[in-house]
């Protein structure tokens, strides 16, 4: 297999990795503001994030769409059969000369994985404080024999179980 | 990431905590004298190095929600309206055994009495209006008796109030001692006794009807109560206080198991205090005035006439004791009536002079009001005056105190809408944060696969 030295293209595509895990670090600050507006029932603190995180994302799916697009330009240089790009297999072009974006690849993965548990554990804690809110809320519904009133589609009321007050959930 | 689930752990136990207080909430939603409690949640840190980072949240103080100026104001009306309450009772009685519902009251027997001396003036041998006057006067007699023992009943029976008054406030004392002890013991571990503290405030609202007093806490946070500047409550200790009397008919006095006198100034206590010792026996003492001037100046101009049947000169009334639960007609004239003296010269059936000085004696001024019917109207209608005075005060106190509780309502009370909106809040901002944060799992993925 040829050996590849590191061109100016690859330079390019280092830098949008670099750009990735700036971006990963500030989702995982965003995510750990988001655990603790939630410890501290800060509802108001909750809502902003979620517009602040739904910008990111997208900051995020820029990103990412340009370092697949410099990842497939690096490709073409050195193997244009590839269909599936893949960063770590890009590498194995350049046997050990490109060393600095080999260990930035390390620390990408590094971040998106971290990113990815502490999502995992957020939504863990929302789904427990999901869970002690609908028992509360049962709890004094039936303390004060209150009913919330359900409206059919012909717009008839009757008593209703707090089951849907899961809104906008399927099932 | 060790860090991440310390915040984790934290939210979890605030949440908890924060759950159950809003189920304590809703319990006592209707629990008379609970107060709304709050978890005060306090952000936990910890610092390495000098440098301090966040360990998410940790639970602080269960705190109750009081407004403690408002409740200082509620126990100032507190303390006016069980003094008023008291006095309106006492009045209430005092008017009813003065001012009758038929109008055959003390002014209008006093009147009678005299019109029927004028009835006599007119046909002075005439037997029939002699035995109407002794009617009328036997009739005043009895009123005179039944007004003072009347008077006599309901001050017992006031006494007997402030008997069992200094028996709540002995007993609520001591149940403060004991809600000072609890509260102590709590505060020992670093907790807080919510539900001790709200008892202590019901029992200072019940305290703050009977008695004024003024409260402090010690350096331990133990409540410290004084009345009329006496400590009666240091921590668990307690002074009783008991009532004294020196020698019947003296005034009541107040005195404490150590052995010091005891002011009162408002309250319940105080009021009743005020109508045994004072009101009462100024009115007594004004019927007594009365029935004592009616006899003087009665016997005066009776015993300058004569009678129909011989030449002596006698009292209308026995002369002995004039008070008015002791005046009694001269029973030479009760049973005589032939012996009321409407003539001014013996052996003149037919002069009526006497008789007629008897009716001048009606519009002389006789006491500081005026006449014997003006004095004993002013009398009669004092009570009921004082009475509609206290009872507008009532009203007036009634509606501050009113205005106060509602606004200790709002800080204390459980709303049931407001604990339900909050979660429902909640829960929505739980929901949206958790789809928000599930659409990002499938970016990292993608990611993780071509990198």
């Amino acid at each position: 297999m040829e050996v590849f030295e590191e061109t100016e293209d690859l330079s390019l595509l280092t830098n949008s990795v670099k750009d990735l895990i700036d971006g990963y670090e500030q989702a995982e600050t965003l995510l750990e503001s988001q655990i603790k507006a939630v410890v501290s029932n800060d509802s108001e603190a909750m809502n902003q994030l979620i517009s602040t995180q739904l910008d990111h994302y997208e900051k995020l799916s820029k990103l990412e769409g340009i370092f697949r697009n410099y990842l497939s330009d690096a490709y073409g240089k050195v193997d244009s059969k590839e269909t599936q790009p893949k960063l770590s297999r890009l590498l194995k072009f350049y046997q050990g000369k490109a060393g600095r974006l080999s260990a930035m690849r390390l620390d990408l993965i590094g971040k998106v994985e971290g990113v990815k548990t502490l999502s995992l554990r957020l939504l863990d804690l929302l789904k427990f404080a999901q869970d002690l809110n609908v028992d509360t809320l049962k709890a004094i519904m039936t303390a004060v024999g209150k009913h919330d009133v359900h409206y059919d589609q012909h717009g008839k009321t009757g008593n209703s179980s707090l089951a849907h007050l899961s809104i906008d959930q399927k099932g | 990431m060790n860090d991440l689930f310390e915040i984790a752990r934290s939210g979890l136990l605030a949440a908890q905590q924060k759950s159950t207080v809003t189920s304590n909430n809703v319990a006592n939603a209707d629990t008379p004298g609970y107060s709304r409690e709050r978890v005060n949640l306090e952000p936990a840190f910890e610092t390495v190095n000098g440098v301090s980072k966040g360990l998410g949240v940790k639970t602080g103080e269960v705190v109750r929600m009081r407004d403690t100026l408002v409740d200082k104001q509620l126990k100032i009306k507190n303390n006016e309206l069980g003094g008023l309450n008291t006095r309106s009772k006492v009045y209430n009685q005092l008017e009813a055994l003065m001012i009758t519902g038929s109008g055959n009251d003390l002014d209008k027997n006093i009147s009678d009495l005299f019109n029927s001396f004028s009835d006599l003036a007119n046909n002075p041998q005439e037997s029939n209006l002699r035995n109407v006057v002794l009617s009328k006067a036997k009739t005043l007699v009895n009123k005179f008796h039944s007004m003072s023992s009347g008077m006599d009943q309901i001050q017992q029976s006031t006494k007997n109030e402030i008997g069992s008054v200094i028996d709540k406030v002995n007993s609520l004392l001591k149940d403060l001692s004991n809600t000072n002890t609890s509260i102590a013991q709590s505060s020992a571990v670093n907790k807080s006794d919510n539900t001790s503290k709200d008892l202590q405030t019901q029992k200072l609202s019940e305290l703050s009807k009977l008695v004024d007093f003024t409260t402090s806490t010690d350096q331990t946070g133990a409540l410290q109560i004084r009345i009329g500047g006496m400590l009666v409550l240091n921590g668990s200790d307690v002074s009783t206080i008991k009532e004294e009397v020196a020698k019947p008919g003296d005034k009541i006095n107040l005195r404490l198991n150590n052995g010091k006198l005891l002011d009162v100034n408002n309250g319940q206590l105080a009021a009743g205090l005020n109508m045994v010792n004072n009101v009462i026996p100024d009115l007594k003492n004004n019927l007594n005035t009365l029935s004592a001037k009616l006899v003087q100046k009665v016997n005066q101009v009776h015993i300058s006439g004569y009678g129909l049947a011989d030449n002596v000169q006698r009292n209308f009334f026995d002369p002995t004791d004039t008070t008015a639960a002791n005046i009694t007609i001269n029973p030479d004239i009760l049973n005589h009536p032939e012996n009321i003296a409407a003539s001014s010269v013996a052996g003149e059936a037919g002069n009526n002079n006497n008789a007629l000085n008897m009716v001048n004696l009606r519009d002389q001024s006789v006491i500081k009001n005026g006449t014997f019917y003006q004095n004993a109207l002013a009398l009669i209608s004092k009570p009921g005056t004082t009475l509609s005075t206290v009872n507008s005060d009532i009203e007036t106190t009634q509606s501050a105190q009113h205005m106060l509780q509602n606004q200790q309502d709002n800080v204390s009370g459980v709303n049931l809408d407001e604990e339900l909106s909050n979660l429902i809040k909640f829960q929505n901002a739980y929901q949206a944060s958790a789809k928000v944060i599930a659409a990002g799992k499938q970016m990292y993925d993608t990611l993780l696969n071509i990198a």
